[in-house]
């Protein structure tokens, strides 16, 4: 089984995307998460159409029922009015009410029904978009979890989180912003018709208006995208500087520049406010010319219906509705306008979102994983293993060699001679080809990664602090630790006694980069957790940071119990582990440049010998 | 009432009703901003606690002899001292090395030198005259310190190694970088100088940040140098040769450096073994070697490793 790498294009995690399209198909497959929540959509489509209808309706209270019934008597037997005149009629005889007081009591009624169904809508909406955007992150961190960490070599974890959190965040403004075009544009329609039921002619006339509108929404709105990129723009440079002079303070002031960062920042700052300046001022004149274009066409209604309803062929209740309309009529252009360039922005998101959820690098595992014995003997073979993370550069060339069960083979050799790989190798971070690596004698690749990681416990030079109690972090997770293995574990690896001097011992929260433990402290702890797992195989990868003596004492001595009796791969960095293994491996260029003893390397005067002179002359001589 | 007043009315309602809606928003906003406000006050308010004197001593050149005269330090709101009656002589071009474990008082105590944090008046001169009476930007500029944490700016290393003075050449940059083993690791990058450093552009390991942190020390040639234990994530032949190169590049400059390993401060003209903020031992590596006190029995432990018996003669010693 050669794995098939495909070049991948890891730099498209850090390209931005521009959403300038509207994409149709990321829309569709959007849907496949609101599919479970279709009822609610459904009940919230039927309660929008139920609550702009109603909105509609209360205008037409006013004009056709109120002023042209009732007030005037002149109601226009012809229009369309919903059957409220016979509502009202009957409603005023059976209370016994004056109709004008019916009216008002008939306007009460549908304003708060409309204001209640319009409220369900907005909920039932809101609900089901909130809860298939929780399946989807779920979807989203499962499948960026399972990613190998090859992956996470090449990407940086920043980007990554700005997919699960700002992207899913944008696509709920996305399916919230659609809903509230929906709730503009059902009143639009209704009112649309029954201007065009009373009088056809003066409805054309106002829909001419409509294009002026969009076109200067349309100019408004690119202008504005630029502005507000811009001030988004500099806002962040604004917040990077902020945070870095803050951060980096001792070194701003060690190298005094303090005047240098403040006339930056002055810079950037000056630039917003030109920006944020611009863009205010474009607003409130967009403000201002949809108020006068909405004036202007209260002005065509009366020019116009003025002679109308002097010849009778308009009441005036009619020619009251259509200015009543007009901001039915014009709003949801303005609010199209708005939501463009969230939008697009969601679009942009999603895009982002489903190319992380399409990346499917992983590392394969065996269609029928080979059973492992309760206990392996721990014999590991390397078999000319060649490997190369991109295509062209070797990594490892040409690697064999065999470690007993329960040999101590330490790996010394300079920065870049392939050690680290060896390591992520054996733990099946990387794919690689059949036939290099055997466990006891099993191929490692037709071990399941899963089974394979129990049996393999490897400590890296930097050990990862999880926020939680110590004993949290000693146990993983795994239910057979309990709290007497952790303790036993880190009594072994030397541990116990700075853990017991901790405020609360194991039960001690741990911050997340552990600020609260010392560098050694962390390295015994890293001890502990891979004794408490007992693995049959331990690769570590020697810290090279410099540790007290006293606490480096500890370390070395929790280092030959924990390789007791246990095959152990050791990165080396100090003598005394490399005097302590059984075999010594010099890797040099990516190949085994010297295998054997200690001793036998140096009677060799070879690269182990020159190396050791270099690295512990200090101690030798 | 005429009709047209009832129209009117109607209209007019909404006119009324608005501004008490709106106000409900306002007094809302108001509160927020109110805190807001406060906070913004909180830090206005703050007093900058280390200042230029105002009589400040004039523009020179420091040549770089230092003299700490009974040198005490106590952090506000803590009870212990972190520094005891430390005095001490530093000769211009000397190279001091100073040891001590954890909480022993070596950063506080460098980072009085450059006034990160104020020493008492009349506890530390520099060239005869008292930190506290030097302008900061002078005594900053030409006391380079190098801090414990290796912190990069996400901007292009070459910004980053110039990073006191954005004018410097090419040259200087990559003669400082070669000097702190830098050189290579840029040029492995395809953007060398230009590479983005941090979560946009390239991670650096924790070594090569140190030796970064240490090419912007080095590239400042200035006449005080501390090295704020600046090893401790590189390999011991990489420190190796960056050692030679402070001592070729600072032979008439003063070096003041922290470390833990004797192979790092057996080059110095003299160590001092700092413990519990007084000086527990000073003098060449060979006199502390013949004193056979604390420095011996580390130097001892770290040449044989680990062992039971010296874990225990260490301690004793102390």
């Amino acid at each position: 089984m050669q794995p098939n790498t495909p070049k991948r294009d890891y730099a498209m995690f850090d390209a931005d995307i521009s959403g300038a399209v509207l994409n149709l198909s990321l829309l569709r497959r959007l849907l496949h998460w609101l599919k479970p929540y279709k009822m609610s959509l459904f009940i919230s489509g039927i309660l929008v159409l139920v609550a702009s209808t109603l909105q509609v309706l209360l205008p037409m209270i006013i004009s056709l029922l109120a002023i042209d019934h009732i007030l005037r008597g002149t109601a226009d037997a012809d229009t369309a009015d919903f059957g409220l005149i016979e509502l009202n009629t009957w409603l005023a005889q059976s209370l016994g009410w004056h109709p004008l007081l019916a009216a008002c009591l008939l306007y009460g009624i549908v304003q708060i029904v409309s204001a209640i169904t319009g409220h369900a809508h907005r909920m039932t909406l809101i609900s089901a978009v909130i809860k298939g955007l929780r399946d989807l992150r779920l979807d989203l961190f499962t499948h960026l979890e399972t990613r190998p960490s090859s992956f996470y070599d090449r990407v940086a974890v920043g980007r990554v989180m700005t997919r699960v959190v700002n992207d899913v965040e944008a696509l709920f403004e996305l399916l919230r912003g659609l809903g509230a075009l929906i709730g503009e544009f059902v009143p639009f329609f209704v009112a649309l018709t029954v201007m065009f039921a009373i009088d056809a002619e003066l409805t054309l006339i106002l829909l001419l208006v409509l294009p002026v509108l969009g076109v200067a929404t349309y100019y408004f709105r690119s202008l504005t995208r630029h502005l507000f990129r811009q001030v988004r723009q500099t806002l962040s440079a604004l917040n990077q500087n902020l945070q870095e002079n803050l951060a980096g303070l001792q070194v701003v002031q060690l190298s005094d520049r303090q005047t240098y960062n403040l006339d930056r920042y002055t810079q950037i700052n000056e630039s917003n406010r030109d920006y944020e300046l611009r863009s205010a001022r474009v607003e409130t004149f967009y403000g201002a010319f949809t108020d006068s274009l909405s004036h202007a066409a209260i002005g065509v209604i009366i020019w116009y219906a003025a002679g109308q309803v002097a010849d009778l062929s308009m009441t005036l209740g009619e020619m009251v509705l259509f200015t009543q309309f007009i901001g039915m009529l014009f709003h949801p252009v303005v609010v199209l306008g708005e939501q463009t360039n969230i939008l697009f922005r969601a679009m942009a998101s999603g895009e982002r979102i489903f190319q992380a959820m399409d990346w499917d690098e992983k590392i394969h595992e065996p269609l029928i994983p080979v059973k492992l014995p309760v206990r392996l003997a721990g014999e590991v073979r390397f078999n000319h293993v060649n490997f190369s993370y991109d295509v062209g550069t070797a990594v490892l060339k040409d690697v064999s060699f065999t470690i007993a069960p329960g040999e101590k083979l330490a790996i010394v050799g300079p920065t870049g001679s392939g050690k680290s790989t060896l390591i992520r190798l054996l733990s099946r971070f990387y794919d690689f080809a059949d036939d290099q690596i055997y466990l006891d004698g099993l191929d490692l690749n037709h071990i399941h990664s899963h089974d394979l990681r129990r049996r393999v416990g490897v400590v890296l030079q930097d050990f990862h602090i999880f926020s939680g109690s110590i004993y949290d972090n000693i146990a993983l997770g795994n239910p057979n630790i309990s709290m007497d293995r952790a303790v036993q574990a880190a009594k072994t690896v030397n541990a116990d006694a700075f853990i017991q001097n901790l405020p609360r011992g194991y039960d001690t929260v741990l911050t997340e980069r552990g600020n609260n433990l010392s560098q050694g402290q962390r390295q015994l702890l890293a001890f502990a957790r891979v004794l408490a797992a007992d693995p049959e195989i331990l690769v570590l990868d020697e810290a090279t940071a410099n540790i007290d003596t006293e606490t480096e004492l500890l370390i070395q001595e929790a280092l030959l119990r924990l390789t007791q009796g246990r095959t152990s791969i050791l990165i080396a960095h100090r003598l005394q582990t490399i005097q302590e293994a059984d075999r010594v491996l010099v890797l040099q260029d990516g190949k085994v440049a010297e295998i054997g003893t200690h001793q036998e390397l140096l009677d060799l005067q070879g690269l182990y010998y020159t190396l050791h002179n270099l690295q512990f002359q200090d101690y030798d001589d | 009432m005429a009709l047209g007043d009832f129209v009117a009315f109607f209209m007019f309602v909404r006119m009324v009703v608005q501004p008490f809606r709106v106000a409900g928003m306002i007094v809302n906003l108001f509160q927020r901003a109110a805190v807001a406000s406060d906070r913004l006050h909180d830090v206005f308010d703050l007093e900058p606690e280390i200042q230029d004197n105002p009589q400040p001593s004039a523009p020179r050149m420091i040549s770089g002899k230092i003299v700490l005269k009974n040198l005490c330090y106590q952090y506000p709101g803590s009870h212990a001292k972190v520094l005891h009656n430390i005095s001490l002589d530093i000769c211009k071009g000397e190279t001091i090395a100073i040891m001590g474990r954890v909480g022993a008082g070596k950063t506080t105590l460098l980072k009085q030198l450059v006034r990160l944090i104020d020493p008492a008046p009349g506890s530390i001169y520099i060239d005869g005259i008292d930190v506290r009476d030097y302008p900061l930007a002078q005594l900053r500029v030409q006391v380079a310190m190098v801090p414990q944490d290796p912190f990069l700016f996400a901007q292009p290393l070459k910004d980053n190694l110039t990073y006191d003075d954005p004018n410097r050449t090419l040259d200087e940059i990559w003669q400082a970088a070669a000097s702190a083993d830098l050189k290579s690791t840029i040029e492995s990058f395809p953007d060398q100088l230009n590479t983005l450093v941090g979560e946009r552009g390239v991670t650096l390991s924790g070594g090569q940040k140190q030796r970064a942190t240490l090419a912007r020390g080095f590239i400042r040639h200035a006449p005080v140098l501390i090295l704020d234990d600046c090893f401790s994530a590189v390999d011991t032949e990489t420190e190796e040769h960056i050692l030679s190169e402070l001592k070729r590049l600072r032979q008439h400059q003063t070096t003041i450096l922290v470390s833990h390993r004797v192979s790092t401060t057996r080059h110095a003209d003299r160590i001092i073994v700092l413990d519990e903020g007084q000086i527990l031992e000073m003098g060449s590596h060979d006199d502390l070697i013949i004193a056979s006190g604390y420095y011996a029995e580390l130097e001892r432990v770290q040449r044989e490793g680990a062992e039971d018996e010296a874990f225990a003669q260490a301690r004793g010693a102390r």
